[in-house]
């Protein structure tokens, strides 16, 4: 399993959400996630579903803002590690 | 395929469903969970349109942070103890009080879906946008809009909607390892 480095940019609109941006490789963009998904800067995105060169694409746990739910991101945005934890 | 109550809490006994409370056991039915209303609601402003100035939303803009869009044209709001009165075709974003997670490695989706006794009075809690993915977790946000003649009172902890649980045929993509076995693809 593969966790995708984020940044947070704000809490979202429900106190158990946070805004982070997702560095694509076409550029940035905005998603919302629970913030247990959050860890230490990463969320969890399963195994990447394509690759090409030091591009991965990814699926991320929901839409972004743009609509998007797969996106290409650069090899050195993913580290490998276990799935969430089960709580 | 629908998974029944049985097969439900199998799911949520070997932990490829979680839901935060558990549920109680009259939250069950044959095919689905009810799940509750959250107290904190998200608002749509009155005041926006009377700005006299235009406000146009383009959701095709990638660099347009539709949260924050949405967050300049609403308020955060609890609901109070006696109740938060929806007026008639009034929108509000709103959460479960669950949380919940579809294990990425498991081969479940799910579909929220409104409750009948609250459809009858024109409640509805989703905008065509019902479905679950397989590796979601959170709250899920309900976009609630009254179609009612009358107002209707919306209560924490109220059973709002229900989640129905569906089996995938077979593993999605992102939770299968096979196309990158024998090799690491980091």
């Amino acid at each position: 399993m593969m966790k995708l480095r984020v940044d947070k940019i704000s809490d979202g609109l429900h106190h158990s959400e946070a805004v982070v941006t997702i560095h694509g490789s076409d550029g940035d963009e905005s998603l919302v996630i629970d913030k247990r998904s959050l860890e230490n800067g990463f969320v969890s995105v399963g195994y990447p579903i394509r690759f090409e060169g030091n591009l991965y694409l990814v699926e991320l746990p929901r839409e972004t803002s743009a609509g998007n739910w797969r996106i290409w991101v650069d090899k050195n945005q993913l580290v490998t590690g276990p799935e969430r934890e089960i709580a | 395929m629908i998974l029944t109550d049985r097969e439900i809490r199998t799911a949520i006994k070997k932990g490829a469903i979680i839901i935060e409370p558990p549920p109680a056991e009259n939250a069950y039915s044959s095919t689905s969970i009810d799940l509750t209303l959250d107290h904190e609601l998200t608002i749509f402003r009155d005041d926006v349109s009377d700005t006299g100035i235009e406000m146009i939303l383009d959701p095709t803009m990638r660099k347009v942070d539709t949260e924050k869009a949405l967050e300049s044209i609403t308020m955060k709001a609890e609901i109070p103890s006696d109740g938060y009165v929806l007026p008639r075709n009034k929108l509000i974003l709103a959460y479960t009080k669950e949380y919940v997670d579809l294990r990425i490695d498991t081969k479940y989706a799910a579909r929220v879906e409104g409750k009948s006794s609250l459809a009858r009075y024109g409640l509805s809690v989703h905008i065509t946008a019902p479905t679950i993915h397989a590796g979601f977790d959170g709250r899920i946000r309900l976009e609630i809009i009254n179609h009612g003649p009358l107002s209707i009172k919306l209560r924490s902890g109220m059973p709002i909607c229900q989640l129905i649980f569906e089996q995938t045929l077979g593993t999605p993509d992102k939770g299968y390892n096979g196309q990158f076995s024998g090799q690491s693809p980091v």
